[in-house]
Formats: C-alpha cells, sequence, structure tokens
C-alpha cells in the first residue's frame, strides 16, 4: 500500500530536482578538486581520506539532522483507519524503519557522500564500510526525527534530547580517539616511514575504526527503534484553540496581513527571503563589494522580494474562499487593489530596514528611495497578472520545499520578474548612478499614476475569465 | 425578489448536470429542493450564486440577469461549503468581514448576532479559535448564520442540516420559517432530510439526474407522502 502511494504521488519534478541537487554536488566536488587535485592526489596515495573518513561522517550528522528535523513529513503515526484494525504496533515500527530506510530523504547524504568518495581516492574497503557507515548515521538521525514526532509531550521528548545528546558525545569521542591513535604517528613519522608501512596495515587500521564506528551506530539504531515502539500517540486535535492573535481591527485592507501572518505557509516564505535579502542588501554595500561592481546588485531584490515572492501567488489566498467572495458585494478590483498597496507596505518596511546602511554604509538616500518607488510603483503592479493564472494555495503546509501551488503558466510569467531586474542592473551598471535613480524612481511614478487603471483593467478580465478561474480553484 | 431560471442547462462534456426549461421561484416562497446524490441540487444553486457557467440559458434575480449584474449580492444570502469560510479568521472576525461588506454597523451586528445565540450555544463566539479549527457541524452554523446575518430578500442554503445535532436542526429549520414568514424572504433550501423541508417549505421541487421530476404546492406538509412513495419506488 505505501509503494502503491509513493507510484500514485510520483511526480517527475521531484526527480529533476533531486538530479538537480546532485549535480549541483558534483560540480562542487569536481571544482575542489580541480583546485587542489595535486595535493588531494598526494593525500590520496599516503591513505589519508581512509583514516578521516569516520570523521568526515561525523561531521555530517549535525547539518542532516537539522535538515530533517525542517523537512521530515513522513507519517509516524498510525491513522485512524489503520489503528481500528488488527494492525500490531511491532508491524508498524517495522514498517516505519523499513519504509524511512528506503526513503529519498535518508539517502541524500549518503548519495552526496559518494560523489566525494569517488573524487578523493578512497580505498575500496574504507569506501564501502564509510558509505554504510554514513547511510547508519543518516537512517539514526531519521529515527530521531520519527521519535521526537511521534513523541506525546515533554515527558517523551526529554530522553530523545538527552539521548541524543550521549550518542553525539559517545560517537564523537570514538572517533577523536580512533582517528588520532592513527593520525598522531602519521603526523610524527616522516612521510616516508609511513608510506613503507605495507598496505594491509593501513586498511585493517581504517576497517577496525570503521567497524567500531558502525557497532555504535547499530546500537544507537536498536535503542531508537525500542522506544519508537514503545511511544504512543493520539491523533487529537491539539489546535484547540487559545493561540489568536488579533492583528487591528478587520477590513477589506487588514485581511491581506492577517492572511499572511496566520498562513503558516506564507509568513514563513515572506520572512525568509527578508531575511537573506535584507543581509545580502547589506553585504552588497560594504565597500569591498561595492567599489567592485559601482553599485548595490542586491538593492532592489532587498526591497521588492518578499513582495514578489507574494506577488506571484496573487488570489491564491483568496481561492480558498473565492465563493464567498463571488457570492457578496465584494469587487475584485478592490481586492487586488488593496493588494498592491499591502505591496507598497511591504516594500516600505524593507526599506526603512535598509536605512541604517545610508548612515553606516554610505549607501545614497536617493538610491534607496528610488528603488523603493520603482519597486512599489512598477515592480509589484507587474505581479497582478498572476491573479489570472495562479493556483489556490495550501495555506497552512510547510513553506520548506513546497511546490504546491506552482504551475507551468506562473514558471514561465516568473520571466516578467527578470525585466525590472534586468532595468536595474542594465542602469546602475551603464549609466551614472543619478541616472539610474532617475530612470527607476520615473518608472515608479509612472506605475503609481497609472495602477489605478491598470488595476481595473485586470479586474475587468479577471471577471470575464472567473468561471474557468473558480472551476481551476475548485479542482486543484 | 423573484428568481427566474430560463432555459437553463449545464453540462459537463456529455453529462447534463441540470436541465430546466423553465421555472419561477415567486418572492416569498419556501421552496425545498430535494433529490438524490447528483439530482444537481447543489449545481442549481451554483448557477443561481453565478459561482459556474451555465452552458445556456440563464437566472433572472429581481429580473437582471446574475452573470451580467452584481446587484444581487446586496440582497442575496447564501452558504454553500467551505469555500464560503475563511479558515483563518475567528467567528467574530468573519461576521464582522460580512458586516463590513454589507454596511451593518457594529452595534447592528452584536444586536443581529444575539438572535442567533440560541443555534450558536456558546461554542461559536468567545473560543478563541480560528474557523479551520471548527468541527464540521460548528463551521456550518458559522456559514448559515453568516447568510442570515445580511437580513437578505433571498436566502439560498445547500443541505444546511448537515452536520447538525437535532436541536440545532430545529432551531434552524425554525429561523428559515420564520425568516420566511414574517420578513417575506424566498427561501431556497436543498437538503436529504424529508421531514424537515416538509415541515417548513410552501413547495418542493424534486430533481432528478438534473431534470425537475415534480413540483409540488406544500400546503400543511401535503407533499411528503408523495415524496416519499417516490423514493420509496427508486430504493
Amino acid at each position: 500500500m505505501w509503494f502503491m502511494q509513493i507510484r500514485r504521488d510520483f511526480h517527475w519534478q521531484s526527480v529533476f530536482i533531486t538530479i538537480y541537487l546532485l549535480v549541483l554536488v558534483i560540480v562542487m566536488a569536481v571544482g575542489v578538486w580541480a583546485g587542489a587535485h595535486e595535493q588531494l592526489e598526494r593525500l590520496g596515495n599516503s591513505h589519508f581520506f581512509d583514516y578521516i573518513t569516520p570523521a568526515i561522517a561525523m561531521s555530517f550528522i549535525i547539518p542532516d539532522f537539522m535538515f530533517k528535523l525542517f523537512w521530515h513529513r513522513d507519517p509516524v503515526e498510525m491513522d485512524d483507519s489503520l489503528r481500528t484494525r488488527p494492525v500490531p504496533q511491532r508491524s508498524w515500527s517495522q514498517f516505519i524503519l523499513l519504509s524511512q530506510l528506503l526513503s529519498g530523504l535518508t539517502w541524500m547524504m549518503p548519495s552526496c557522500y559518494i560523489v566525494a568518495l569517488c573524487l578523493f581516492g578512497v580505498g575500496w574497503q574504507a569506501a564501502l564500510l564509510s558509505f554504510v557507515a554514513v547511510l547508519l548515521v543518516s537512517m539514526v538521525n531519521t529515527l530521531v526525527v520519527c521519535c521526537w514526532r511521534r513523541a506525546p509531550g515533554n515527558r517523551y521528548t526529554l530522553p530523545i534530547v538527552f539521548g541524543y545528546l550521549l550518542y553525539l558525545f559517545l560517537t564523537g569521542v570514538y572517533v577523536v580517539i580512533s582517528t588520532a591513535i592513527v593520525l598522531v604517528p602519521y603526523l610524527k613519522v616522516s612521510r616516508k616511514a609511513t608510506a613503507e608501512t605495507p598496505v594491509e596495515a593501513h586498511v585493517l587500521q581504517v576497517v577496525a575504526i570503521l567497524l567500531g564506528f558502525i557497532v555504535l551506530l547499530l546500537v544507537a539504531l536498536w535503542l531508537l527503534y525500542t522506544y519508537f515502539n514503545r511511544l504512543r500517540n493520539y491523533n487529537e486535535n491539539r489546535d484547540g484553540g487559545g493561540h489568536v492573535h488579533q492583528w487591528g481591527k478587520v477590513s477589506l485592507m487588514s485581511i491581506e496581513w492577517v492572511s499572511v501572518l496566520r498562513s503558516k505557509r506564507m509568513r514563513t516564505s515572506v520572512l525568509v527571503i527578508a531575511v537573506v535579502f535584507l543581509l545580502n542588501g547589506y553585504l552588497q554595500q560594504m565597500p569591498e563589494v561595492f567599489n567592485e561592481t559601482g553599485f548595490n546588485s542586491m538593492l532592489l531584490l532587498a526591497i521588492a522580494f518578499p513582495s514578489v515572492i507574494l506577488g506571484q501567488w496573487c488570489m491564491g489566498i483568496e481561492a480558498n474562499y473565492c465563493h464567498g467572495i463571488w457570492s457578496r458585494p465584494w469587487p475584485i478590483e478592490t481586492i487586488l487593489r488593496n493588494k498592491y498597496y499591502f505591496f507598497v507596505i511591504l516594500n516600505a518596511i524593507m526599506t526603512m530596514l535598509l536605512l541604517p546602511s545610508v548612515f553606516l554604509q554610505g549607501m545614497s538616500i536617493f538610491t534607496l528611495m528610488a528603488n523603493f518607488i520603482g519597486a512599489s510603483g512598477f515592480y509589484v503592479l507587474l505581479m497582478l497578472p498572476t491573479c489570472l493564472f495562479s493556483s489556490r494555495m495550501d495555506l497552512f503546509s510547510s513553506a520548506f520545499f513546497n511546490y504546491q501551488g506552482g504551475n507551468k503558466r506562473l514558471n514561465i510569467y516568473s520571466i516578467v520578474i527578470l525585466l525590472p531586474l534586468a532595468i536595474y542592473f542594465a542602469s546602475y551598471y551603464m549609466l551614472p548612478s543619478w541616472v539610474a535613480d532617475i530612470i527607476m524612481a520615473s518608472l515608479g511614478i509612472a506605475g503609481f499614476l497609472l495602477h489605478r487603471w491598470f488595476i481595473g483593467w485586470l479586474s475587468r478580465i479577471w471577471v470575464r475569465r472567473r468561471y474557468s478561474i473558480m472551476e481551476r480553484w475548485m479542482t486543484e | 425578489m423573484e428568481l427566474i431560471l430560463d432555459n437553463l442547462k449545464k453540462q459537463y462534456g456529455d453529462k447534463v448536470a441540470l436541465d430546466i426549461p423553465q421555472l419561477t421561484i415567486e418572492s416569498g416562497q419556501l421552496v425545498g429542493l430535494v433529490g438524490n446524490n447528483g439530482a444537481g441540487k447543489t449545481t442549481m444553486l451554483r448557477l443561481i450564486l453565478d459561482l459556474i457557467e451555465a452552458t445556456e440559458g440563464c437566472v433572472l434575480s429581481d429580473r437582471q440577469d446574475v452573470a451580467k449584474s452584481s446587484e444581487w449580492k446586496s440582497y442575496t444570502g447564501s452558504f454553500i461549503d467551505g469555500r464560503f469560510l475563511v479558515d483563518f479568521y475567528t467567528p467574530e472576525e468573519y461576521f464582522a468581514l460580512i458586516a463590513r461588506l454589507y454596511g451593518i454597523s457594529d452595534s447592528d451586528l452584536n444586536e443581529r448576532l444575539a438572535g442567533f445565540s440560541q443555534l450558536m450555544h456558546d461554542e461559536i463566539l468567545g473560543t478563541k479559535k480560528y474557523l479551520r479549527d471548527f468541527s464540521q457541524g460548528n463551521r456550518q452554523k458559522v456559514g448559515i448564520i453568516g447568510a442570515m446575518l445580511i437580513q437578505p430578500k433571498v436566502l439560498l442554503l445547500d443541505e444546511p442540516f448537515n452536520y447538525l445535532d437535532p436541536s440545532s436542526q430545529i432551531v434552524v429549520a425554525r429561523m428559515i420559517h420564520q425568516l420566511n414568514q414574517e420578513h417575506g424572504v424566498t427561501v431556497v433550501i436543498s437538503s436529504h432530510n424529508l421531514n424537515f423541508v416538509a415541515d417548513i417549505s410552501t413547495r418542493i421541487l424534486l430533481l432528478e439526474k438534473g431534470r425537475l421530476i415534480k413540483d409540488l404546492p406544500n400546503i400543511e406538509g401535503s407533499a411528503i407522502a408523495e415524496i416519499n412513495e417516490y423514493f420509496s419506488s427508486e430504493a
């Protein structure tokens, strides 16, 4: 049944994204090897990498765990249809173990590790055993996350926390001591002497270290499986209330920010983008970077991107209550206009957050203001036409690597996002800064002057196409 | 406000979901729509609300085509399904939003909501929960209240008794009847609950596979016997 579900939920998009990520890893690894292949070959010949593979496997633990903590969404508890049938708990636990072993999430890190093994000339024994070790590390992390998600309350999550810290401590100590035991002679004695040591002795040392590491991991896995098997959880609705936060008086305007703030997916997307691009905006203003290019290449994005991210799903939120909108005196033109003003407010907030750069990093206030006007008047106006083909957004799902709501027309229209960026880069690269400022400000002012007419025209198109749009939202 | 369905047809590919040559719902009538699953009840309500496009024909509300005019929205209250609710709002916020749309003041809103206290049963207001966290029954209540709150001249409800406990069903039926009798509201409700429909409706329309099979005046429940006989023969 699990395999059938995977087959029926299969998307080529996931395959392409996985291949893309793997290609990125390969490119990075090849880049490292190309830059330092002589030193790496020398180290490879002296079995250096064989000795440090446990340490490399160890270094993956924390990033891999964090990744799984955010991204692991597979069910860990039986749903009601299974729970009320004679399915033993042990069978379910075994199923979880097997399904997680076959899960793409568990194999992601080991797959990247294979690439590294191929490029750094590790002996086949070390390669095989260290691959198994990395797979077990990944599996332990997956099972920790499964236990965490299944644990009903602090009484059951605290043992997981302490157990995991103990596991990190013990494996860390083992790896450090065992690696030091073999590496210290390597460092103290000359390389010639080390090179004269028989290959068999190298191999035995490496195999012994890795086998010990694997045994530790298997013990950890067994303990986790036993704990998981004993956990009991019920599918109770924990969101019973009491977490409501008021965001001002209810109005047709306030619904714009309330929908973003109360939608886990929208909120996370906007916050992450805002932080990332804000930091980039400051980084690009640093003298070392700014003097190279002559302009801040991230400024427009730092101001506009949070609203652009929301704008690509224009009406994606409203799709969830579209019948409530259309059956009431709630004009589409009002919705689009409020959305536009909300995006301007967002851009203003980002601009205010960039204001310290004017005093601390010497950013021109005119450049900042010109780009705010350009972003607000022109850039976000270009996002509103997505209301004609955006998909219904699932508001309460996770934001990380969530492609729900994407569609081909949106992907093609994303070319339009590049237009203001192209104008920005071309203006600031080829023209004096003050001229580029005038261009950006002029585009923005033109956008402001035309926005009512543009939104009116767009809403009339939406109303003409309403049946096909609402029908698509109903079936999504 | 009368509703006229003029040569109304909705087709999905080869399948005819609704085909009504002529139907007039007079102002002040309380019409019960009954029929088996797939009869076309919800499709008919969606066409009246201009939520889907008619393959042929049109719906006139107060002699204006609902597809070409928006005037009907100001006096029509309706609730069909979850897509009428704003899931990230609390019930208070949802009702306040409806009040904004219809120009109802805060004091009027509170006064009108007080009239629904028996239906709400202290389970709706003051709970500090978003609509998405409510049970189906309470969401149904919020939707029905949202439709009636605006004191409509036309009220359209799709299976309003679904998910409701028996007490709430009686309260809703009573409220619909009162709205129709005291304020002359034109009401169209679809339901599988024949007893309630027969109790309160002045006219019963029986749909089967998109077609209007029977159009029965229901004076003091006179149509129930014929309706029961029809469904018994279909079983």
